[in-house]
């Protein structure tokens, strides 16, 4: 066992190169280079390069479209060139050909296409009508005991001779590897398909996962499989070849240039309005809590010009990690960030005297979940296709020409023909402690004191303390497309790609509590006996706020709500206006009706921008930005200085949501600058596989970033600038720095260039810019080092 | 096994405990480890604080239990921690932690050796 024992960790340790990869239908953005942030930025591109022969910076025709469009300051470009002594990659730079970029895919390997045939057969989450057997039995054994019929491995009888258990047979395969040489040969075998391996990698981690439960995968059962095949093509177990890195130099300073002009106009128009005098604020008739996603900023700016309101940015899950279990979902999902494992699980029920609704409600999704199971067991039951294509087809041909001719009136009559099949009932998340109806240990709700704790938590965090509105609502946000397999992407990142709207009415109810409110007194939070919460939700495709139970808002302030209507009408306006101008053949007039459209038509592939162009992340007041058009770049997270002596929700905001906005940015960005290996390539040829992921074709790597249209506005356009992201905090310098110096993780983006740091002091106004090792650089003073100087020297190096 | 008889009846028999700490994002790598050596069963505590090579570390890190530390116990005869031990070192070649092996006593050795 000890040999075993060892292969276990040998295998944790070479899992490190590859990214966990969650199902399609909750889309979490990663970085792909997560494995290597402990190194330096352009060791980890250099990384990137040998492992999975992905490119890690803008192209010289990314650099050159951005110089033309004026994204790139030329002045800012030679800077660059100048920090790094490579004056003479000026005219190649700015006047030079560019080199044809269209990579050739080169034919996936004999090893890789095997290893992704069995693969798929055994991942598959029930989109295959003739599921491989014996997949409870785990990977290893369910391909064993099939594999020796697999015409296209050689001799296959041998594998008689590995033993069954997985970590026996993995020792036998590589008896002939030294041991110091065994975490290079499994990483290498990882990275070969880290699509895949980035998927068992998560799914092996997950106990509740009802597939990983029904048949269990690991990445030593992924390996002993792609072992043995190797073994029996005859191929030597060793080290897969990797390419050597070559250092791009002109790609960092490409980055760099892109970097700071950016970065400098977004300090510039912070340093301007940063010390005005604010304007007198009368108390805000409503407070409206947004998501920190970048999406939420363009909303914020029209609904705060629209009328008497102020708006907040929170992580869109308001604090509290629950599991949500919708009314009649078959399933709890889990929604808070993938940072956090659901403490609770809270239900639905019934508002009182809305029984007999509530049966309806309920019986119409029976009916219609039965429905489109009949349709489908029709659809792939080998003796019913003719007749059922015969008796239901002409049915199917007027729903596709309405889908095409008429997307947005067709969807609306179709969404009317669901609530009349389902009618809609009044539901109440169940906040209390109560039993389940899944035996003794299925509890769901909060404790009263935990209640209390994250209520605090919440306020305390976006500084909200004080100075209540009669009506704070928390806006959770998700996307609406169609025909999309990319649709979760769309969604709150914050509730683990979920929409965020049951999160919202968790926290408001929880804050509506008498006796939450008395506890939160006790805490030094008074919130006036006249503030009621509520809850919405931002549908970040049509800027539609949609209000939970508006009749209880209408019936507790009618002229407060009929003038939050008429803003947030005024605001959706605004919004859809300003983003129409961004998204291609967008020519309405009519905005609200466009955004409707796009969401609506089922050959849409840019329903919406998402997060593209993402470049930064503001933590403070909103004084500091509230006159700024941010152009829905920035991630914005209020934050109080002065409500936060000790630095704790500071800390909060820069290890939960700024990761989490890194992973965001750095998904963006590699996609972007290599969107064949990082990204997931064009939906035009992406096939579903499982109901888990999309290939490229029938035999690729799981792709696991972005796909193409997500980030270029037309063939050869880009839309999202690949730049690393930029945090910029508001609060005393000592207390960022003391924050800093207790967390790793916060060290590691820092000062490997993952992350840009820059701390506006309050206390005497200066712009300080981080540089690794805690040092600080007055902004105002001296033109800042964008790269870490450990990192320009060891770029060389490579 | 050393056993040590007293006047209550009562056996204390001699076996090892090992405790961990690692990475909040470990977690499953040890549960499994601690699986296939062998041990019947585990204590974790989350959220723990404490003093390293990397300088303090706060327990409790509000939205994210990746990065915060986990504390787990096991206890088990000798040959089982060995193999625990085995399968540590090399993963902390690669990332932080750290495990402490000790001589404790249990009453019902039976609840500490595999059936």
């Amino acid at each position: 066992m000890p040999a075993k024992a060892r292969l276990l960790a040998h295998i944790d340790n070479a899992a490190g190169v590859v990214t966990p990869v969650w199902p399609l239908r909750s889309f979490i953005a990663t970085n792909p280079l997560a494995g290597f942030e402990s190194l330096p930025f352009p060791r980890a591109v250099a990384e990137g390069k040998r492992r999975f022969r992905g490119r890690g910076y803008p192209s010289r025709t990314m650099g050159q479209q951005a110089l033309r469009r004026g994204e790139i300051d030329l002045d800012v470009l030679k800077a660059a060139l100048a920090r790094h002594n490579r004056e003479d990659l000026y005219e190649a730079m700015v006047k030079g050909p560019v080199v044809a970029e269209t990579p050739v895919p080169s034919p996936a390997s004999a090893l890789n296409r095997l290893s992704i045939k069995w693969l798929t057969a055994f991942l598959d989450e029930g989109q295959s009508a003739w599921p491989m057997p014996g997949r409870e039995q785990g990977f290893y054994r369910a391909w064993k005991a099939l594999a020796v019929h697999d015409g296209e491995l050689p001799d296959a009888g041998r594998l008689r001779e590995l033993p069954d258990d997985t970590m026996d047979a993995l020792v036998q395969l590589l008896r002939d590897v030294p041991e110091s040489e065994l975490e290079e040969l499994l990483a290498g075998h990882l990275a070969a398909l880290p699509g895949w391996a980035g998927f068992i990698r998560w799914r092996a981690n997950q106990d509740h996962y009802v597939w990983q439960q029904a048949h269990p995968i690991s990445l030593g059962e992924y390996l002993a499989v792609r072992l043995a095949i190797n073994w029996l093509l005859g191929e030597p177990q060793s080290v897969p070849a990797a390419t050597d890195a070559e250092v791009d130099s002109e790609g960092l300073i490409w980055l760099e240039a892109l970097e700071e002009s950016y970065r400098g106009k977004l300090i510039g128009e912070l340093r301007r309005g940063f010390g005005q005098p604010q304007p007198a604020v009368p108390r805000a008739e409503a407070q409206l809590v947004f998501c920190i996603d970048v999406r939420s900023e363009v909303l914020r700016r029209h609904l705060e010009r629209s009328g008497p309101f102020q708006t907040l940015g929170f992580a869109g899950f308001f604090g509290i990690p629950v599991a949500f279990r919708g009314f009649t979902a078959e399933q709890d999902i889990a929604s808070c960030p993938v940072l956090l494992s659901p403490k609770y699980t809270i239900g639905e029920q019934v508002a009182a005297g809305h029984e007999h609704a509530a049966h309806a409600h309920r019986q119409g999704h029976q009916h219609l979940t039965g429905l489109r199971g009949l349709l489908y067991a029709l659809k792939s039951n080998i003796a019913a296709p003719f007749a059922y294509v015969e008796t239901a087809g002409s049915l199917f041909g007027v729903v596709m020409a309405g889908r095409t001719l008429f997307p947005e009136g067709f969807q609306s009559s179709l969404r009317r023909l669901r609530d009349w099949l389902v009618p809609q009932a009044p539901l109440e998340p169940t906040i209390h402690l109560c039993g389940g109806e899944h035996g003794e240990e299925d509890i769901l709700g909060v404790s009263l004191e935990e209640q209390i704790f994250f209520a605090e938590a919440g306020l305390r965090v976006m500084g909200l303390t004080e100075n209540f509105a009669p009506l704070v609502v928390l806006c959770g946000h998700g996307g609406e497309t169609v025909n999309n397999p990319y649709a979760a992407g769309l969604d709150c990142g914050a509730c683990g790609g979920n929409p965020g709207g049951p999160n919202a009415r968790i926290m408001a109810a929880i804050y509506n509590d008498s006796e939450v409110r008395a506890g939160l007194a006790e805490r030094g939070i008074v919130i006036p006996d006249d503030t009621r919460f509520a809850a919405g939700e931002h549908n970040t495709t049509t800027d539609e706020v949609r209000i939970y139970q508006p009749e209880k808002l209408r019936q507790h302030n009618p002229l407060l709500f009929d003038r939050l209507q008429a803003g947030l009408a005024q605001a959706r306006r605004g919004a859809t206006a300003e983003r129409s101008q961004r998204l291609p053949n967008s020519a309405t007039p009519d905005s609200v009706f466009g955004t409707r459209e796009r969401a609506a038509d089922w050959a849409q592939v840019r329903p919406e921008w998402g997060l593209a162009r993402n470049a930064a992340f503001i933590v403070g007041p909103r004084d500091l930005t509230r006159e700024l058009d941010l152009q829905g770049r920035t991630f914005l997270h209020s934050y109080d200085w002065r409500s936060d002596p000790e630095g704790k929700a500071l800390e909060i905001i820069l290890t939960a949501p700024m990761v989490v906005a890194e992973w965001i940015n750095t998904q963006y960005y590699f996609s972007t600058v290599d969107n064949g290996m990082y990204g997931s390539g064009s939906k035009v040829t992406h096939n579903v596989v499982g109901k888990l992921g999309v290939m490229q074709g029938n035999a690729s790597d799981l792709m696991s970033g972005l796909p193409l249209q997500s980030l270029m506005s037309a063939d050869g356009e880009l839309y999202h600038q690949p730049l690393r992201l930029m945090t910029v905090v508001q609060a005393p310098l000592d207390r960022v720095a003391a924050v800093i110096e207790r967390n790793d993780i916060l060290q590691t983006l820092f000062n490997h260039g993952w992350v840009a740091l820059t701390v506006i002091d309050p206390d005497d106004g200066r712009f300080l810019r981080y540089q690794p090792g805690l040092q600080w650089l007055d902004t105002a003073e001296q033109t800042p080092t964008p790269v870490p100087a450990e990192a320009a020297t060891l770029v060389e190096s490579v | 096994m050393n056993t040590t008889d007293n006047q209550d009846d009562i056996v204390f028999h001699a076996v090892k405990k090992i405790e961990i700490i690692v990475k909040g994002e470990k977690t499953e790598f040890v549960k499994n480890l601690l699986t296939q050596a062998g041990t019947t069963g585990f204590t974790l505590i989350r959220d723990i604080a404490g003093m390293g090579h990397h300088g303090f570390h706060e327990g409790r890190l509000l939205f994210n239990n990746q990065a915060s530390l986990v504390m787990f116990m096991a206890v088990a005869p000798e040959p089982t921690i060995r193999k625990v031990a085995a399968g540590l070192r090399p993963l902390f070649e690669k990332s932080s932690g750290v495990m402490f092996i000790t001589d404790t006593h249990v009453v019902r050795l039976d609840n500490f050796v595999p059936s």
